[in-house]
């Protein structure tokens, strides 16, 4: 075969086929469309995220940099020595010497497992041959997991993920909601392949491919999914909501509502009625004024859709979802997260009624 | 304004937009845009996505580009955002896949079997039925005919390209996308230009390779 790059008829097949004209950078708009990121970069003072001078001035000392090279020979010495008298019972993998990693980077381990962390993770590596794992410290992690060498386990302030052959995304989750101003600390995990447990001193769950969990502090590892005290279509509208979020996409969004019924309420055809509504009768009201010219279902969806402000994706993590005693009203608690520092709790309600389980409050 | 910007360098324009200088990030922006497009285009399959996805990776770059130190690096920083935010972004697209339909799956970031093996199915059948019909085609359908050809061959190609490993498919997608640098391509990608250039020859002849086994060698294109 001749060299590759003599083929001009291969450099014109892939310019046709892959070519593209017409993608052209706005920056005017695109800072409209992202006020808070702008707003993060303008507004914040720059030494605030620089590193702390102390550790400048300690690290240009050339004692401490001795030091410091001891310490990085003792732990060669002693990983070493521990792999040089192998123990029969127990295999020679995994990491000997702690460290800790910072994102972004890929760090693959002795018996071929590996993490890939994102931007500001952290993960510490375990001090002992043979111990399959690590300590995920902060920010989101994907692992995928050697098979058919045992246990893998990663620990979490929040409790422990164990696999057996499998590829997961794990992130911890470390803020403060907007809103609420609540302190938010969670631990989700999401199975690509194989399975996972998720375990901590609340309770046990386990994951197959495709599921996910979502850990909240000091409580049980919870999944809507799993929950089986809520009914099968209401589970599939909460995932529905959490999927439109995720994919940013209003009009999947705005399809979990009852558009007919609120078409019916603004017509004067039913009356006001709160747990079917969701918002307070001044509420409904408003709507009736707004949208009282609309002529059918149709006009009034454009209109809805019109007025959701969803831009880009948006993780929903579900920490909760509670059944009236009736069976037919569900409350959730959510927190919902734009960015790495930008979070609000909601509490989503759905109801069923004309056939259907219905958001009726976002 | 614009042109003064973009003669500095990269750690240049960082230091100043981490001081909060909204118009360095303007120029960072100008400058990665479309290689950030390319690069998700190549993970995703899908230009209106990969611009979605371009806008989010800003986004993010822009809130957390303080915690960026080794500033000649923002490139390969960038590309590493913007690999997480169209992996995150097929997560969703997989998962709603798999609740329509399994085979969903298995083409959820293919465009030559999204959205363009389509094209591809029905130019053949209308190729197919025009030959039924007239055998010879006629003048008025020649050129029809050339189109689907055409169109055939770029489906080929999409699906050649498609199928090269992901460190291949994201050099071969950016290099043909836009006629970015070699040096551009070296910054998103964190690669050595001799790492490019070895990259690039072996994926173009695993694609050559490809499109002469589906019957789409050189010739096809001479004629």
């Amino acid at each position: 075969m001749g060299r590759v790059n003599d083929d001009n008829w291969l450099d014109e097949a892939l310019d046709r086929a892959i070519h593209s004209d017409d993608t052209q950078p706005d920056f005017e708009k695109w800072t409209a469309n992202h006020p808070e990121a702008v707003e993060m970069l303008t507004s914040r003072t720059p030494q605030m995220q620089r590193p702390p001078l102390i550790r400048r001035i300690l690290m240009n000392n050339m004692y401490v940099k001795l030091a410091a090279a001891a310490v990085i020979v003792i732990a060669a010495i002693v990983a070493l020595a521990q792999f040089a008298e192998p123990n029969d019972k127990m295999p020679t993998i995994g990491p000997v010497a702690i460290e800790t990693l910072t994102g972004p980077m890929t760090h693959t381990f002795a018996d071929g497992s590996a993490v890939r962390l994102a931007q500001g993770a952290n993960i510490r590596t375990y001090g002992e041959a043979g111990k399959r794992g690590f300590e995920h410290l902060a920010g989101q992690i994907d692992v995928t997991v050697a098979k058919g060498l045992g246990e893998f386990i990663v620990t979490t302030p929040h409790g422990e993920v164990k696999a057996l052959g499998t590829q997961f995304t794990m992130e911890l989750v470390d803020g403060v909601a907007a809103n609420t101003k609540e302190e938010v600390k969670l631990l989700t995990v999401e199975v690509q392949e194989g399975s996972v447990e998720v375990r901590n001193t609340k309770g046990v769950k386990t994951l197959k491919a495709t599921q996910d969990i979502v850990v909240p502090m000091d409580s049980a590892p919870y999944d809507f999914n799993q929950d089986e005290a809520l009914p099968a279509a209401l589970r599939d509208r909460i995932q529905a909501m959490s999927d439109a979020f995720a994919a940013g996409d209003p009009a999947a969004w705005a399809a979990n509502f009852n558009i007919d019924y609120l078409f019916k309420l603004i017509k004067g055809q039913v009356e006001y009625d709160p747990i079917l509504f969701g918002g307070s009768a001044a509420d409904a009201k408003r709507l009736q004024e707004n949208l009282g010219t609309v002529k059918d279902v149709e006009e009034l969806s454009e209109q809805f859709l019109g007025g959701i402000n969803i831009t880009g994706p948006v993780n929903v993590y579900v920490r909760a979802v509670v059944l009236n005693e009736a069976g037919d009203h569900a409350k959730a608690e959510c927190v919902s997260r734009k960015s790495a520092n930008t979070m609000t709790i909601t509490s989503p309600q759905w109801h069923y009624f004309d056939g259907g389980w219905w958001q009726i409050d976002d | 304004m614009r042109i003064e910007s973009l003669e500095h360098s990269d750690a240049i324009l960082v230091e100043a937009a981490q001081q909060g200088r909204l118009e360095s990030f303007g120029a960072l922006y100008q400058r990665y845009h479309n290689p950030i497009v390319a690069l998700a285009y190549a993970q995703l399959g899908d230009k209106h996505s990969a611009e979605d996805a371009a806008q989010e990776v800003f986004a993010i770059a822009c809130r957390d580009l303080r915690s960026l130190r080794d500033r000649d690096k923002f490139g390969a920083w960038l590309g590493g955002i913007c690999r997480n935010v169209t992996k995150q972004m097929l997560r969703v697209k997989t998962r709603t896949a798999t609740r329509c339909s399994p085979d969903a799956v298995a083409r959820a970031s293919c465009p030559c079997t999204s959205g363009d093996a389509g094209g591809m199915a029905r130019t053949s059948e209308a190729k197919m039925a025009s030959r039924r019909k007239g055998g010879t085609p006629s003048p008025r359908q020649v050129e029809p005919l050339r189109h689907m050809e055409r169109q055939e061959q770029q489906d080929a190609v999409r699906r050649a390209v498609w199928k090269l490993p992901e460190a291949e498919r994201e050099l071969i997608v950016m290099r043909y996308f836009n006629g970015f640098s070699q040096a551009r391509i070296s910054q998103v990608l964190d690669l050595t230009p001799a790492a490019v250039n070895g990259r690039l020859t072996r994926a173009k002849r695993r694609i050559a390779d490809c499109l002469k086994r589906d019957g789409f060698g050189s010739e096809s294109w001479d004629a």
